[in-house]
């Protein structure tokens, strides 16, 4: 029998998942080992085995692959456990990895964060001074040399960085995205003083114009790949000697894998590996229902997160912001808000209710786990609200305390306020679903998209109590909360179902319309390089499709819209194309009459991407047919809607539901891992895979839905 | 209570430094009358004034600092035409502490 | 020549009006008003919910002007500013970008519901556009204002604003900055509120006069686009949501909004002790060839529950590009306020300016009249104002054990500018405002140092553009982009430093460059400290004329620093305009951040650390930190202590009682 796996670690738990050619699927999870993060990977594939009833040599042994979705990159640089890592750039430019284009300041900070002004510093150096060689040298505009190399000032700084011991070395050059010629004669001068010395071009890592986030990208591949590399070569090993032969693969930002030899090459594409699983999961489960435009919503301990699948693809970014620094990297566009199951609600100066973004994580937790948390959180209100059971909460495990949650409501919120402890619960609870519905809104809009083409999944502990309300303002087609045997380990799923996907960019600002053939020979390039990685990955697919794009602006315009390139032998009509797809998107985007196209258009950055598919994909079983009943468990008072307040709600148990079962809200349908919440106004059914599928009855005057905040 | 980095005042509104306990002034009147005063080239500010004044203006420009006659601490520094008076003076109304 | 009087421009100088005498000026408008009780009646979850739902929206006009403008300084640098006000203009929220930008456009609302409701009116669809400061909606004949009023069932709802930099609109020299202009004159005319944009449609021969005074109209028609499309956004937005929660209750939370931020800032002046705090504010050259220094006097009293800006004393406006309107002063006012007395406090200028009172005489260098030059106003007399209030604000703030974190010193005590035009390397005409200087330094902090190259204080997001950016768009090449040593104030806290850039002109067809340059701050030093901190560096610009260069590069080297380089090196003065021909270096220095504190108080272990970072030299180290390293470059206690001691000596020796 042979298997797939995916390993998804978390910052809390590893999830395990496992599928055999059979289509049968087993799952696992076990707490994650953030001091060696392996052991926790090992665990859950012992568990797996368990759960499979072999031994664990036998279930490696006939493991075709594991794809692996790692926290270890993100982990290492937010806590700065990274390599002591040497940079070179051009002489008279070394400060512009301190300067930081001055948004280093507030990157990545919200605006209220922002006009806290002297309370706004940079992040620590990057790279201290004393480890920041100048070199003579430099290219222009055009990719033509201005100032040879100073191969002499290179050894002399090569050597003084190995002097001042540092593990690895960066280089990035000024305009060496267009003429690398430079750093790669650096490479080869410090390869023949210190051969085994890891060292990252800045024209290899992140090819792209603007040299401070390309040095910051190409400074943090450095930083991470030694670690990444001494995290996945002894797992590699460990699982080899435990009978493993098969391809240990990476899950990268960008939704598609990499093999774990390769992954510390390019290891900053492994920086989003742990958000992912999610979003992959989302598309599978999407290709398979044919829902083509996904919201992915993820509501876990601690954040909220928003991902879109637009015809069935994972929209993506290509810069992210870490630490406050810019990093370049093609990665699923997940956003995120500290909004999660522990968000704390607080009143602010001017006696304003707030929930989040502090939470109360997993220790000491919500307020009526009784674990030391004094102050309210989500949880807590929910649980006030009747949306939780306080003895079904995970399946039984965590018994809760209703009074313990009151009392901290009371104390923070409702006596300050004036108001009754479950309308401050109401409060709470309705202020979450207002933001969570604004972030997703955002999320949707500047995608240029229409929310009301969307179908809205949610997951995560605590998204099903409240996704029913935060999308009814989005007019989403239906909120889906996948229900079925992977529920619990959706993002691992996800993993073991993706494909292998690589990337390659090249920056080359040309003004519109380019010279056809030389665009051509751009995308050839790539493709080859492209094709001759895939061969190194040494796996075998079923499938393997290219796709390529081109990031065009306005002239001037700081904004590129990433437009796709069509297929083919490129000639004047299809570069034309290009130019009218753009103008298209951007219309799209920012609204009709918006572009102007008198200003000229650029291309900037040309990437391709190719994605092989591996022969196993485990498909979901369909849920097991039971009689359609529907029998509630019982009923409580229960506030899910504002204009109604408090009412008698039925109560469903998840496991005594079936295909073709519906209910009517209000209801509450408790699962092992989730509760979901059905407002008044809604219905929802229990699909063929046993996923539950919330639609909303009064959808014209939309007088139901409207007035849920 | 500490009004400054060097200064504290009290309800009856003397000034006094908070390093060495010197009195300094009234904040209701005059905070700083009885500091020293200096008066001195801008370059001896230091390598931030890059030419010499004279270089873009027929005005004298002057470094001009106040110290606490008791410890020297440096009360305040301003860089000016020579021929203005301070500016740069406050007053504070009673404090209720 | 002296500034003459022009009849007939009074009608364009601000008059306070309150909302009631707007909407009887506007009489024959139908307008949305609400009652007292209705405020008062928005249940606190509603609040939350619209008022978070404003503040996205608010963002999202950003963002949209961000993203589909095409200009540098707009895109690259955050130049730009969204705003939305209540029917009668009073500004109900504004994004955290150009904060000096966002403080006028109220005015400008206002002006126009006093003077266009009869004729040409105002109806749905319609956007004016407004580029007169003594109108308001900017600081400055660059900054253009596209604003619009929102309609709910035939009635006057709410406005929308947008504004940003335009690179060029005309006047003597490119840019707009017409350093010899002696009066409103030499420089771009100013457009009073127009309406360009009539029931949705933009007016062709409107945008056409518009368009017909820049150098670079392609990317102004395109900049117009942005705003518009930002006021598109925001309109969209604000329809739904009072389609969603209805008129009255929309209104209600965006009344409520200003009474909340009003009764915070009043909470928050009222924990402040009542006392009046001085400063000065001083700007060399009032023009090329001017060689004066001019000074805004500001005394600050806090009262009870609110601050007098009281402006009496400052300087006669002056024949040059350097004076402000009122928009100008209040421009200079309200950034500070925003950032350092509202850190925590909702941006709500409508409710924060009734907690402000402003007493200053017209037809001074911050409250000009017509026809005195205004072209430089932004970061001339408006960012002096600024200077003297940061100053006064700060020192107000550092009497409280909480509120004293919201303080900074001066940050950057001026805009260093470097406008470069002529022909780009792509053959095509160029003009561009060089925004490096955005990356000043921060002013020090009461329990820290000033951020290095942090900004500046009216961008809290100011922004750069890479280097590789400004070489791809102008003919230009760095030979460095660097922090300076030494150009943060010395103090207990540092400063943040400023920085330099250095280059030449580089492939343009033309060989030549056209170069304007403006900055004050070269006779004397313009971010002070606070508590005895010192000030930051003076600005320092330098042109070095038939140099090296080109030899150096083909000898494989590229110079360090100017004296690298051979040549004829010339300190410019406040205000220059000429060419630089290939072989010509071009050094800038913009302003770091004041001080806090004395610097003889500075843990020595901190200042050894700016040693080794290049933040302080050795030399300054010793002579105002009297810290004293040993060969190897560790502290050497001992002689630091008496090199501390020697120079309190000196302190006391030229004894001269106050």
């Amino acid at each position: 029998m042979a298997y797939v796996m995916g390993i998804d670690t978390g910052g809390t738990f590893t999830d395990g998942f496992l599928a055999d050619e059979a289509g049968i699927l087993f799952a696992a999870k076990s707490p994650s080992t953030p001091h060696d993060f392996s052991l926790g990977f090992l665990n859950v594939v012992d568990e797996l085995a368990a759960v499979v009833g072999i031994s664990t040599p036998e279930l490696l042994g006939n493991t075709d692959y594991i794809v692996h979705g790692t926290t270890s990159t993100l982990n290492a640089l937010v806590t700065g456990n990274v390599s002591k890592v040497g940079f070179m750039t051009t002489q008279g430019h070394a400060d512009s990895i301190s300067i930081m284009n001055v948004e280093g300041r507030y990157a990545g900070l919200d605006a209220e964060e922002i006009q806290n002004m002297a309370n706004t510093s940079k992040p620590p150096a990057l790279v201290p001074r004393q480890l920041i060689e100048e070199i003579n040298e430099r290219i222009d505009y055009k990719g033509a040399e201005i100032v040879c190399l100073d191969e002499g000032g290179v050894r002399q700084a090569t050597r003084r960085l190995i002097d001042k011991g540092v593990e690895a070395l960066a280089v990035s050059f000024l305009w060496s995205f267009s003429n690398p010629a430079h750093e790669h004669r650096v490479r080869d001068i410090i390869g023949e003083i210190a051969p085994d010395l890891y060292v990252a071009l800045s024209s290899d890592v992140s090819p792209r114009i603007r040299e401070f986030p390309r040095s910051a990208t190409t400074i943090v591949n450095t930083q991470v790949a030694p670690i990444l590399r001494g995290y996945l070569y002894p797992l590699e090993d460990e699982l080899r000697g435990r009978g493993f032969d098969g391809s240990l693969l990476v899950m990268q930002g960008s939704g598609g894998c990499v093999r774990a030899r390769e992954a510390p090459r390019h290891a900053v594409t492994t920086l989003g590996s742990v958000l992912t699983g999610g979003l992959v999961g989302c598309a599978n489960l999407g290709r398979i229902l044919n829902h083509d435009n996904v919201i992915s919503t993820d509501i876990g301990g601690t954040t909220f997160l928003v991902g879109l699948l637009v015809d069935g693809k994972p929209v993506s970014t290509n810069t992210v912001v870490i630490n406050q620094y810019l990093i370049s990297s093609s990665m699923v566009d997940v956003h995120t808000i500290g909004a999660g199951g522990g968000a704390i609600a607080w009143l602010d100066q001017g006696g304003n209710l707030r929930v989040g973004p502090d939470s109360a994580g997993a220790h000491p937790g919500p307020a009526c786990y009784d674990e030391g948390g004094e102050r309210p959180t989500l949880t807590d209100a929910d649980l006030v609200l009747g949306i939780i059971n306080p003895d079904y909460f995970l399946g039984g495990k965590k018994p809760l305390s209703v009074a313990s949650a009151k009392a901290s409501i009371k104390k923070h919120i409702a006596d300050p306020l004036g108001m009754s402890v479950s309308d401050a619960a109401a409060a709470i609870y309705a202020i979450q679903n207002a933001q969570a519905a604004d972030l997703v809104r955002k999320v949707v809009v500047n995608s240029g998209r229409d929310p009301r083409d969307f179908v809205l999944y949610a997951f995560g502990g605590a998204g099903p109590m409240h996704c029913a309300s935060y999308a009814a303002d989005l007019g989403v087609i239906e909120v889906l909360v996948p229900l079925g045997s992977t529920a619990a380990v959706f993002s691992a799923y996800g993993l073991a179902s993706s494909d292998i996907v690589l990337t390659r960019e090249r920056s080359q600002p040309e003004n519109f319309p380019p010279d056809p053939q030389q665009l051509q020979d751009i995308f050839s390039d790539l493709e080859r390089e492209l094709s001759a990685y895939l061969d190194e990955q040494g796996l075998s697919f079923t499938d393997v499709t290219y796709e390529r794009e081109v990031d065009v602006r306005y002239t001037m315009q700081l904004a590129e819209v990433t437009t796709p390139v069509p297929a083919g032998e490129l000639d004047a009509e299809k570069v034309d194309s290009i130019g009218q797809s753009f103008e298209a998107l951007y219309a799209e985007l920012y609204g009709k009459d918006a572009g102007y196209r008198d200003a000229g258009m650029q291309l900037i950055t040309y990437r391709m991407r190719v994605r092989g598919r591996l022969p196993i994909r485990p498909e979901l079983p369909h849920a097991e047919r039971k009689p359609a009943s529907a029998q509630a468990r019982g009923s409580r008072d229960v506030f899910l809607d504002i204009r109604r307040g408090f009412e008698r709600t039925a109560i469903y148990d998840y496991l005594d539901l079936g295909p073709g079962d519906t209910l009517k809200g209000p209801a509450v349908v408790e699962a092992p891992t989730t509760t979901v919440a059905i407002p008044f106004g809604c219905d929802a059914r229990v699909d063929e895979l046993g996923n539950l599928r919330i639609t909303y009855v009064a959808t014209v005057n939309g007088s139901e839905k409207e007035k849920l905040a | 209570m500490n009004i400054d980095d060097n200064l504290t005042v009290d309800s009856a509104g003397v000034v006094q430094c908070r390093h060495c306990s010197a009195t300094i002034g009234n904040a209701r009147t005059d905070p700083l009358s009885g500091a020293l005063q200096r008066v001195r080239p801008a370059a001896d500010a230091g390598p931030g004034v890059h030419a010499d004044p004279s270089h873009y203006t027929k005005r004298e420009i002057v470094l001009r600092q106040a110290f606490c006659p008791g410890c020297y601490a440096l009360l305040r520094t301003e860089i000016v035409p020579a021929d203005e008076p301070v500016f740069r003076n406050w007053r504070l109304a009673a404090i209720e502490e | 020549m002296t500034i003459t009087h022009v009849s007939g421009s009074e009608r364009f100088n601000f008059v306070q009006r309150s909302p009631a005498e707007l909407l009887a000026a506007a009489s024959n408008l139908a307008i949305h008003t609400i009652d007292e009780r209705a405020i008062e009646a928005v249940d606190p979850l509603t609040f939350e919910v619209i008022r978070h739902r404003l503040a996205a929206i608010t963002e999202d006009m950003g963002d949209a002007l961000k993203r589909m403008s095409g200009s540098v300084v707009v895109t690259d640098c955050n130049d730009f500013s969204a705003a939305i006000a209540d029917e009668t203009g009073d500004l109900v929220l504004v994004g955290v970008y150009n904060t000096q930008l966002a403080a006028s456009l109220d005015m400008a609302i206002k002006w126009t519901l006093e003077h266009r409701c009869e004729r040409p009116g105002i109806k749905p669809g319609d956007m004016f556009l407004c580029n007169d400061p003594w109108v308001g909606g900017g600081l400055h004949q660059n900054d253009v204002s596209l604003f619009a009023p929102l309609f709910h069932d035939g009635k006057l709802f709410a406005w929308t604003g947008a504004v940003c930099h335009q690179v060029d609109l005309g006047g003597v020299s490119p840019g707009s900055w017409s350093v010899s202009g002696r009066d409103v004159f030499w420089e771009s005319t100013p457009v009073p509120p127009v309406k360009i944009i009539e029931g949705g449609e933009l007016r062709p021969d409107i945008e056409d006069m518009y368009l017909r005074r820049s150098r670079v109209p392609k990317l102004i028609a395109l900049d117009l686009r942005a705003k518009l499309g930002a006021n598109n956004v925001a309109q969209e937005r604000l329809d739904q949501l009072i389609g969603k929660y209805g008129p009255d209750t929309v209104k209600a939370v965006m009344k409520r909004m200003m009474a909340d931020a009003e009764k915070r800032l009043r909470a928050k002046l009222s924990s402040l002790p009542n006392g009046t705090w001085g400063a000065v504010a001083h700007q060399d050259g009032a023009r090329a060839g001017d060689d004066g220094i001019y000074k805004i006097v500001l005394q600050m009293s806090k009262q009870g529950d609110s601050l007098t800006f009281d402006f009496t004393g400052t300087d006669k406006q002056v024949e040059g590009f350097i004076n402000c309107t009122f928009a100008g002063l209040r421009g200079g006012i309200m950034p500070i306020v925003l950032t350092m007395l509202c850190n925590d406090i909702p941006w709500v200028p409508g409710g924060i300016y009734r907690c402000l009172n402003i007493i200053s005489e017209q037809g001074t260098i911050n409250n000009c009249t017509f026809p005195a030059g205004v072209g430089k106003a932004s970061v001339a007399s408006a960012w002096a104002t600024q200077n003297a209030v940061s100053e006064t604000i700060a020192s107000m703030l550092v009497t409280h054990p909480q509120h004293c974190r919201g303080a900074m010193s001066v940050c950057e005590g001026t805009w260093d500018l470097t406008v470069l035009a002529g022909v780009d390397q792509r053959g095509g005409p160029f003009v561009t405002m060089l925004c490096d200087s955005m990356s000043g330094g921060l002013g020090a902090r009461t329990d820290r140092d000033g951020v290095d190259t942090g900004g500046q204080s009216c961008i809290p997001m100011g922004r750069i553009a890479d280097v590789e950016i400004n070489e791809f768009s102008f003919p230009m090449l760095y030979l460095w982009r660097r922090e300076e040593v030494d150009s943060g104030g010395p103090g207990r806290f540092r400063g943040g430093l400023g920085a330099s850039s250095c280059f030449i002109p580089h492939d343009s067809p033309a060989g030549r460059v056209h170069l304007v340059v403006s900055s004050p701050g070269k006779a004397l030093p313009l971010a002070h400290g606070l508590c005895g901190g010192y000030p930051a560096n003076n600005s320092y610009d330098v042109l070095v004329r038939a140099t090296d260069v080109h030899q150096q590069f083909a000898a494989g080297r590229i110079p360090r620093n100017l004296q690298d380089i051979v040549g004829q090196h010339d300190e410019l003065p406040s205000h220059a305009e000429t060419d630089l021909d290939p072989g010509d270096v071009y050094y800038t220095h913009w302003q770091g951040g004041g001080g806090y504190g004395d610097p003889l108080l500075r843990d020595p272990h901190e200042v050894v650390h700016d040693i080794h970072r290049q933040r302080v030299s050795a030399h300054a180290a010793d002579m105002i930190y009297g810290v004293v390293c040993d060969a190897d470059g560790t502290l050497d206690d001992a002689a630091t202590q008496t090199r501390r001691n020697q120079l309190r000596e000196v302190r006391a020796g030229d004894r001269k009682a106050g």
